[in-house]
């Protein structure tokens, strides 16, 4: 029993370890290589070749220390071929040589090795350009990377423009992130990104990488969310192995009493059973890295479906999971020993010190500063709190025991789950961790679906939606206008641009009220009026009623659009205000028709080289895809709870043993297996009881954090907390019915007849 | 009443077969006590816990027959034992007689709760202030001493009046006064309402106010 709790524990920890590492290392991949030796960029209004020169030398001659190198970048997206298209461009002089060392597939040109004037690209893009290949990189889907110079020809570009400046800075914690990375996949991107100012440089932004990386940034944040609640997949699994401990140690107290008594020090003693509890948790140890091997790969293809996943089993992870197994073994075996022989021994002042962790925890609420490390600070903070309180809660609770009434059955077996507070307290913590995470994430995930279909449903208005070659959908616009079945049509142009060195995207159509009310503001935008989504008041720093300054002309925000999915920072202005902005194309048009289905098959033959999508498809897409994402986290729920409900059963495998006396006594009364049976599992029913108490204010202030806190420092959105009965539901109905299960299940004894008595 | 007629029961340790009880036979009628004694390990727990059904026996009858209701105990199934068990035998042990999760009260009243029968609620109260224990009704079992504790325990065995109480050494751990104390109990309340009482018992002052007297003798192995 204890090698099995002890090898769930670790197979838990590394199964998540895993999963979040092959996660963290396919988000890494997004980022290209050549960029990822820098870690920030510089940026200024109108940057040009010359302003990069001019910073150099005041570089070189000692201003801004703390940057070890920098060169010249071009990064932008353009549509070709109405195909949105990355163009990066380096500095071939440094960068040739990781680009030649990452080259994947062939060399078109093998023979002379590559050419200036040539560009690689990924394999997506292979033929569909007029330049020279020089290798196919693994790189995402439509990147291509050159010269600066080709770069320039590529956008059409004058040769002096340039995106930005990359550079890499000192990091002075690098070593201490790597080791967090290493223990924690995807710990780093909860880090708070330091502002970087260089007072001798006037007029230059300085950026994160991760600013630059808006779609790796997102991937990060879900992954740091998911190694956070990994986080706590391991407390509870400690919690289980702490469990195995005390129960274990339950189990042999009278034998070694008895030996005490007969002249063997206690130390001796508790040196025999801390070495026992070390082989428990060395074999279970190993056993657990390999079930948790298996089980990640299982998780992960059923979660992501993706056939590439590898994971081998890494000093890092073989570390964390022994070393768990050992140390919770060693001084979790030493610790219960120890209140074994001294039980109740309080913790002094433990009102103070519940005070004073709640105001921590309070901090990292209302402290953007302190990023998602802080907002996951004060979740783990509460959840201390909670575990600490639940001893205690237990013992005060007992004192009230006597007030519980009803059918006598009903007595017994729920004064029972009052009645052992030291056997029972650990494995309570756990499944009241364990719960109330699940009631945390399943409300903030389903308010955030509420709000993110809501988006869907305001967003969505129109029927269809038709995007591709600008020439054509003129051609398709001007057919439009004579057609009775078409309502309306709604035009759009965009391009991609840099705001304060942000990369954001500019949308332009006729903004009427129909087309604002889309974005929750109704009025007709005027020309120098604008909307932004959250993600670029984040960015950029604007609320609504201030202004900005974009391709030389001032703009005001009249309101700020919840935009869940984006990556990019976007801003909506009117038509009038297109003359301000180098001559748009079309970018696609949107229609509302009386029959969908009949003119997408017309425009489908008419028109071949536009792409059409019905919006209700867009939208099943747009759930599909949000179940996905969220389907990892439900599984790392599923295994806390699994573990916390396995802690109850060795917990309720203990409180046996106290009550054997009583179960006897109760036979010989007359009580048959049945009745029995039933009172443990209302005994079970119980114990969850009692976890919900801690869980549910626990759960609600967890959700409550991941909507208002978490959600907007990790992707720039927030979302309404939402106490729909639903949320609660399951997570409840799970939890309860874990631990009824924990109180009836016996393995390894026959049950006896008599089910007829009842 | 009670008849055990060639009771053998053996038990197994390991490949030694131990005989505890052999071909032991006894008649007590109703309204009769009779008192166990007999060293330890002589076998008087095992005929108490057979007698209740808890255990079965190896070969040889064991009837028991209150009133119209008759039992064959070797030849009836676990359930059925189990009810006969609540309906007509009250039980005392050595220890742990109460249930730590009850009050005393409580603890008195729950086998006639099992049977649903409420209407002995009363009765609870008045047979615990009868036993002195009238000011101690709320508090839980841990708190009393053992002489109290064997009085409740003897209170719960009487309070539904079932025809027959076994009694496992419910003194052996007492002092002289309280032996006699629980002793008069016992036995004065099982006269007084026409019970039979089996006890298996060291003390002199038991065995000498039931009617029948059976001594058994030590295992042989
Ligand atoms: N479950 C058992 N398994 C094996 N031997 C037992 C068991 N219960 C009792 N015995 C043995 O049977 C004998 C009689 O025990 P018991 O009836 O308890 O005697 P008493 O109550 O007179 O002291 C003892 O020798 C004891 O060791
Ligand atoms: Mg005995």
């Amino acid at each position: 029993m204890a090698l099995m709790g002890v090898a769930l524990g670790v197979t838990s920890i590394v199964s998540v370890h895993l999963i979040s590492g092959t996660v963290a290392r396919q988000l890494d991949a997004l980022v290209p290589a050549s960029l990822a030796r820098y870690t920030h960029f510089m940026h200024r209004d109108a940057l040009s070749s010359d302003d990069y020169f001019q910073l150099r030398r005041q570089w070189r001659a000692g201003v801004a220390q703390d940057i070890q190198s920098m060169s010249p970048i071009i990064d932008e997206t353009v549509l070709l071929n109405g195909k949105s298209v990355r163009v990066l461009g380096v500095d071939l002089m440094s960068a040739g040589e990781v680009l030649r060392e990452s080259v994947l597939v062939e060399k078109d040109n093998s023979a002379n090795g590559w050419s200036w004037q040539g560009v690689w690209v990924d394999a997506t893009l292979v033929g569909q350009l007029q330049y020279r290949v020089n290798g196919v990189l693994a790189l995402p889907a439509g990147t291509v990377i050159a010269d600066i110079g080709v770069a320039q020809s590529i956008l059409g570009w004058p040769d002096d423009r340039l995106s930005y400046v990359g550079i890499s800075l000192v990091d002075r914690w690098g070593g201490l992130k790597t080791w967090g990375e290493n223990l924690m996949p995807g710990f780093g991107s909860g880090l708070p990104s330091s502002e970087v100012v260089f007072s001798g440089l006037p007029g230059w932004h300085v950026r994160s990488l991760a600013g630059q990386h808006p779609a790796s940034t997102f991937g990060k944040s879900v992954l740091f969310n998911i190694s956070a609640l990994g986080l706590l997949a391991m407390l509870v699994s400690w919690f289980l192995i702490y469990q195995v401990a005390v129960s274990w140690l339950r189990r042999l107290w009278p034998v070694l009493r008895r030996l005490n008594v007969l002249g063997v020090q206690w130390r001796a003693l508790c040196f025999y059973f801390v070495s026992a509890m070390i082989m428990v948790g060395l074999v279970s140890g190993v056993l657990g890295l390999f079930i948790g091997q298996a089980l990640a790969e299982m998780l992960f293809s059923l979660a992501v479906g993706g056939d590439d996943a590898y994971f081998p089993l890494e000093a890092w992870v073989v570390g964390k999971g022994l070393l768990s197994a050992l140390g919770v073994c060693c001084f979790g075996g030493a610790w219960a020993f120890r209140s074994a022989r001294r039980p109740s021994r309080q913790i002094p002042r433990r009102g103070w010190l519940c005070g004073g962790l709640i105001v921590l925890a309070g901090s990292g609420v209302f402290f953007p500063d302190s990023g998602l490390i802080g907002g996951f600070l004060s979740i783990a903070i509460l959840s201390m709190v909670a575990v600490s309180i639940a001893g205690p809660l237990l013992k005060w609770l007992r004192g009230y025991a006597g007030y519980i009434r009803g059918p006598y059955f009903l007595r017994l077996s729920l004064r029972e789950a009052l009645w052992y507070p030291q056997d029972l307290a650990v494995a309570l913590s756990g499944l009241s961790l364990a719960v109330a995470t699940a009631i945390g994430v399943t409300l903030m995930i389903d308010s955030f679906r509420t709000d993110f279909s809501r988006m869907l449903e305001r967003r969505l208005s129109y029927d269809v939606v038709v995007q591709g070659d600008s020439a054509a959908l003129h051609q398709l616009q001007s057919d439009l206008g004579k057609m009775d079945a078409v309502s309306r049509v709604q035009a759009y142009s965009e391009f991609i641009t840099r705001l304060q060195g942000v990369p954001v995207q500019v949308e332009m159509s006729q903004m009427d009220r129909t087309e604002t009310a889309r974005y929750g503001y109704g009025q007709s935008l005027s020309a120098r009026q604008a909307l932004i989504s959250e993600q670029a008041a984040r960015a950029l720093g604007l609320k609504t009623g201030e202004g900005f300054r974009l391709e030389s002309s001032d703009f005001e925000v009249m309101g700020v659009f919840q935009s869940f999915g984006d990556i990019q920072p976007r801003i909506l202005v009117g038509l009038d205000a297109a003359p301000i902005f180098e001559a748009q194309t079309l970018s696609a048009l949107s229609l509302n028709v009386d029959t969908p289905s009949a003119l997408s098959e017309a425009l489908r033959k008419a028109y071949p080289q536009l792409e059409l999508t019905r919006q209700s498809e867009i939208r099943r897409l747009a759930l599909a895809t949000f179940d996905r994402t969220f389907t990892i986290t439900t599984v790392l729920i599923l295994i806390a709870l699994l573990v916390a409900a396995i802690g109850v059963y060795i917990a309720v495998t203990t409180l046996r043993l106290n009550k054997q006396v009583s179960t006897k006594l109760l036979v010989a009364l007359g009580v048959s297996h049945a009745e029995e049976a039933g009172m443990d599992f209302v005994l079970g029913l119980g114990i969850g009881m009692l976890a919900l108490v801690l869980a549910l204010p626990l759960g609600i202030c967890f959700g409550w954090i991941l909507c208002a806190v978490i959600n907007p420092r990790a992707f720039g959105w927030t979302v309404d907390l939402q106490l729909s009965a639903g949320g609660l539901f399951w997570p409840v109905f799970w939890g309860l019915t874990a631990a009824a299960m924990a109180g009836v299940i016996r393995i390894g004894r026959k049950e006896g007849v008599g089910h007829d008595d009842v | 009443m009670v008849r055990v007629s060639g009771l053998e029961k053996n038990y197994r340790d390991g490949d030694r077969q131990i005989k505890v009880l052999s071909d032991l036979s006894l008649e007590l009628r109703a309204g009769q006590s009779l008192a166990l004694t007999g060293p330890s390990g002589s076998g008087k727990s095992t005929l108490l816990n057979v007698l209740a059904g808890l255990i079965p026996s190896d070969a040889g009858e064991v009837a028991l027959c209150f009133g119209q209701h008759n039992f064959a105990l070797h030849q009836m199934h676990e359930a059925a034992l189990t009810r006969m068990r609540r309906h007509y035998i009250g039980y005392v042990y050595q220890f742990f007689n109460l249930v730590p999760t009850l009050t005393v009260l409580e603890n008195v009243r729950l086998p006639a709760r099992l049977n649903k029968a409420k209407e002995l609620d009363q009765l609870a109260v008045d047979l615990l202030c009868d036993f002195g224990l009238g000011a101690r009704l709320d508090v839980f079992p841990h708190v009393l001493s053992g002489g109290e504790q064997q009085r409740v325990a003897v209170a719960r065995a009487l309070l539904a009046k079932p025809p027959l109480i076994l009694a496992d050494e419910p003194t052996g751990n007492l002092d002289v006064d309280n032996t006699a104390r629980v002793a008069q109990l016992l036995f004065g309340t099982a006269k007084e309402m026409g019970l039979s009482v089996i006890v298996a018992t060291h003390s002199e002052e038991i065995a000498g106010r039931a009617d029948q007297h059976l001594r058994l003798g030590g295992p042989s192995v």
